[in-house]
């Protein structure tokens, strides 16, 4: 079997695996073998990927629009007094979508890590207790995000750990590209995105721990 | 879900006697799975979001028909799908390009290059480059490499979803993973040259 007979039958090897001739071809030949290797890198690296996209704010006011003129949803009154003196006031001047999605992700995340490093209940909590298996955290920040959850809901610990390891990833890689080429203008906002995504993270964790 | 006070389950049924509260909670916990989803498919913001507020509408549209023989997420998710295939159908660009891309056709020869072990991409990758990667594939290409090795669905699954042949679906999966690797072999190999 030469490489132009492997590599046309490479769709069904991926899927299935070869026959006994196909991977007497892949152990003995490199280039083949890398192939073969790379594509599922590829393919596995894709599951990794998470949904960092946030839509605009106008998705969900066009959705509630609809939703009321469809009458699926009432609007409160407040509302449909809010929206015809809005409606007089006439057009204003908003921040972009991006920079306000920028400020939310920033401020969240300061609030998560404000929150704590200042309430000293969590470093009574961190000190007095033992935590069941932790895994080694990330810093101490996300050390004491994990103990949160930990206390909350340990059901869920692992499920945290592995959205953190994620998102931490995702701040890394981007943070690398940024470094790289700082006018790399979408790696920064792929950068902005992981902390905006770590933030909800810290977000869940704190809702969490307060029930 | 963080910040309502509902479960899911309860969202859902109060969504079903039209409480707004609960819409706007089931979209604030899985708008992000849907746009991305949507964003993936079509390579273009504009579209996602029009085609995300889409499946949103759809989905209290049909709420009172969900019973909950699947998860949730699952239905909405295969609900998402469908909208963004109808929304590409209607598109004549789009629905030559899916068609052309169903079609078999002549591909380069077999890979001659040769490889050594440190041309691997194993452990190169990075995600921003990964996602810069599939929005750069063609249009029917991304699709199902998008709802094939992102979203998890199966070949049988995109076949029936986008009424093409199980063969075809393989075909296409595996052209799609080789435009993404020689695009990322030609990233890396530009950055290593100081481009």
């Amino acid at each position: 079997m030469n490489c132009s007979q492997f590599q046309k039958a490479l769709p069904r090897i991926m899927e299935s695996g070869g026959n006994a001739e196909e991977t007497a071809h892949l152990e003995s030949c490199v280039v083949c073998s890398d192939l073969v290797q790379d594509l599922r890198y590829i393919a596995e690296s894709a599951k990794l990927l998470l949904p960092m996209r946030e839509p605009g704010p106008r998705v969900w006011a066009g959705i509630r629009d609809a939703l009321e003129r469809e009458g699926l949803v009432q609007p409160p009154a407040g509302v449909v007094r809010f929206r015809a003196q809005r409606a007089a006031l006439g057009p204003r001047r908003w921040l972009t979508g991006a920079s306000l999605l920028a400020c939310a992700a920033l401020l969240l995340f300061a609030i998560g890590i404000f929150w704590f490093r200042s309430d000293p209940a969590h470093d009574t909590v961190a000190t007095a207790t033992v935590p069941v298996a932790l895994p080694a955290p990330v810093d101490a920040d996300d050390a004491q995000m994990l103990s949160a959850v930990q206390r909350g809901s340990p059901n869920l610990l692992a499920t945290y750990r592995d959205n953190l390891d994620t998102v931490n990833a995702y701040i890394r890689d981007a943070s690398r590209t940024v470094q790289q080429d700082p006018y790399d203008m979408g790696a920064r906002d792929h950068l902005l995105r992981a902390y905006n995504q770590k933030a909800l993270l810290y977000e869940m964790a704190l809702a969490r721990s307060g029930e | 879900m963080a910040g309502s006070g509902l479960s899911e389950a309860e969202a859902i049924d109060r969504a079903r006697q039209g409480d707004p509260e609960s819409f706007e909670a089931l979209y604030a916990l899985h708008k992000r799975r849907v746009y991305s989803l949507c964003l993936r498919m079509t390579g273009n913001t504009a579209e996602a979001e029009d085609l995300t507020q889409e499946a949103f509408l759809q989905l209290y549209r049909k709420i009172a028909t969900f019973r909950g023989e699947s998860a949730f997420s699952t239905w909405l998710h295969r609900l998402a799908v469908n909208v963004v295939l109808m929304h590409l159908r209607k598109k004549n660009l789009a629905t030559v390009s899916l068609e052309e891309s169903l079609e078999p056709q002549q591909e380069d020869g077999p890979k001659k290059d040769v490889g050594t072990r440190d041309n691997l991409l194993a452990g190169t990758i990075d995600r921003v480059n990964l996602e810069r990667a599939i929005d750069s594939l063609p249009r029917g290409y991304r699709v199902i490499f998008v709802l094939h090795d992102v979203e998890g669905y199966e070949h049988n699954e995109i076949a029936e979803m986008m009424g093409c042949s199980i063969g075809n679906s393989k075909s296409q999966l595996h052209k799609a993973r080789m435009k993404l690797r020689d695009f990322l072999r030609t990233t890396r190999a530009e950055k290593a040259t100081g481009r």
